[in-house]
């Protein structure tokens, strides 16, 4: 990390500092007893993997909203709350990133 | 081999051996197959699945001491796992089904005489179970696609519709509906006994004609795994990774205690040193290419299932890349393909948006599929932001 080229490490730490605070919004909102790193990002969210279900899920976007400070409800679609990283893509789009 | 792979066998169409079996690897065209199972309806044969059926008292405690994965699962409810060996390998990909009187297994990976064998060495002399290998009595055939609830609705029961993700049940005592798949649309999979096989398969085909059914090989079933990013046991399961590099954390439970407890506890301690990445370049790539870093020479990962993408421009993949690099939404690394450097970008999957999400049952049908709205199949969120 020390020799990486200093845009794409920011680029990198500023995803994973998404990721970190995500992980931290599910396990604290949904009561998931799970450490952050059993999380992983591009597991599917609902049906398989976390097993969350729709209310869930809109429990999930409010706090996403209110944590990031950003609308994702005006761009995202059916597809974009489906893992981590889909919902990271969302929130970094959001932020223009 | 069962009636209905002696019919592919004999009508000369394209198989592939996996898992001790010939399965019908591509009937038309890859790319027709995948547009119907991302369309319409496709139908497929499954006898590459290992189907066991283990009944007796101690069946799901039996089941229980030998799955990574902690098994609170209500009758005719399913879930995914992967089972481990004794040397810490992964044998194979797993659902196992709880039963009225037992369990089904549906496994990848192994061949259905192996998994038995592998199955009868754990068990204790007062283990009160039966173990069947149902791939000698029974084939598995699969319908996958947006409207495939409506194609099983006709062919069994509407109450199907209803039937929740991960579940299943007997229509009749020898046959099975599983309501599961790995396309990223509605799937079921359907345990027929072999001598009715091929007149199921007919039936099927004939009634699909009025959803431009296909029938779909291994091949286009393989393709939506990757676009989907269902583990793929033969592809990215075949790298010897820990749960946490291969993103598969959550069909293990650490915390469980059963019989190679200690192998999966020997994975998780081993610091996460690379991680599963889905990738995109509008070059070729190819599985064993690897992956360069920041404008050096440094390799920094590995192509490990990658495939011409058939839902927008360019190509797919996965890769396994070196922590920190193993990150979505970097566009600074690159491939080299055939001599020149090709831009690599790290992109979230599934890589599709499936019509599935946007299809209710309880709502539409086939005939009036024009009248839904789908955003573009391509779920690349960089390759739509930057379309004219």
């Amino acid at each position: 990390m020390d020799t990486m080229r200093t845009d794409m490490k920011e680029r990198i730490e500023r995803r994973e500092d998404v990721l970190r605070r995500l992980k931290d919004i599910f396990i604290n909102n949904l009561n998931l007893n799970l450490h952050p790193d059993e999380i992983d990002p591009d597991a599917a969210l609902f049906g398989t993997g976390l097993e969350l279900d729709s209310i869930d899920a809109v429990e999930i976007a409010i706090a996403v909203e209110a944590a990031f400070g950003v609308k994702l409800r005006s761009i995202a679609s059916k597809g974009s709350f489906r893992t981590m990283n889909t919902i990271a893509d969302l929130i970094m789009e959001a932020r223009k990133e | 081999m069962n009636p209905l792979d002696r019919t592919f066998h004999d009508s000369g169409v394209a198989l592939e051996h996996i898992d001790g079996v010939a399965a019908p690897a591509v009937f038309d065209s890859v790319e027709a197959e995948v547009a119907a199972i991302r369309g319409s309806v496709a139908l497929s044969a499954m006898n590459h699945v290992s189907m066991t059926a283990i009944d007796g008292e101690d069946a799901l405690g039996f089941i229980d001491r030998i799955c990574p994965r902690f098994l609170h699962i209500n009758p005719n409810r399913m879930k995914q796992t992967v089972f481990i060996n004794e040397k810490g390998d992964y044998l194979c990909d797993a659902y196992v089904c709880r039963d009225k009187d037992g369990c089904l297994l549906l496994c990848r990976g192994i061949e259905s005489d192996a998994f038995v064998s592998w199955l009868l060495s754990h068990k204790r002399p007062l283990d009160n179970i039966t173990i069947r290998n149902l791939n000698q009595t029974h084939s598995l055939l699969a319908v996958n696609g947006p409207f495939s609830w409506e194609l099983m609705a006709d062919m069994h029961d509407p109450e199907i519709i209803g039937l929740p993700y991960l579940s299943f049940y007997h229509p009749s005592e020898d046959v099975t509906v599983f309501r599961a798949g790995e396309t990223g649309e509605y799937g079921y999979l359907v345990c027929v006994p072999h001598d009715r096989v091929a007149d199921n398969w007919e039936q099927l085909l004939a009634e699909g004609k009025r959803y431009d059914m296909a029938r779909a090989g291994l091949h286009a079933l393989e393709y939506c795994m990757l676009e989907n990013n269902f583990f793929n046991i033969r592809k990215e399961g075949a790298c010897r990774n820990t749960p946490a590099e291969l993103q598969i954390q959550w069909r293990v439970s650490y915390h469980k205690a059963f019989l190679f407890a200690d192998r999966l506890k020997a994975m998780r301690e081993k610091p996460l040193a690379r991680r599963i990445t889905g990738v995109y370049s509008e070059r070729t790539l190819v599985e064993g290419m690897p992956v360069f870093g920041e404008g050096d020479a440094r390799v920094i990962g590995t192509i490990v299932n990658a495939r011409r993408f058939l839902s927008g421009p360019g190509h797919i993949g996965l890769a396994m890349i070196d922590m920190p690099y193993a990150v979505s939404g970097i566009d600074f690394y690159r491939v080299n393909e055939g001599g020149s450097e090709a831009p690599l970008l790290t992109v979230s999957p599934p890589f599709v948006n499936n019509r599935s999400l946007y299809v209710d049952p309880q709502v539409h049908a086939y005939g009036d599929r024009n009248s839904i709205v789908f955003p573009p199949v391509c779920g690349i969120r960089r390759l739509l932001r930057n379309a004219p």
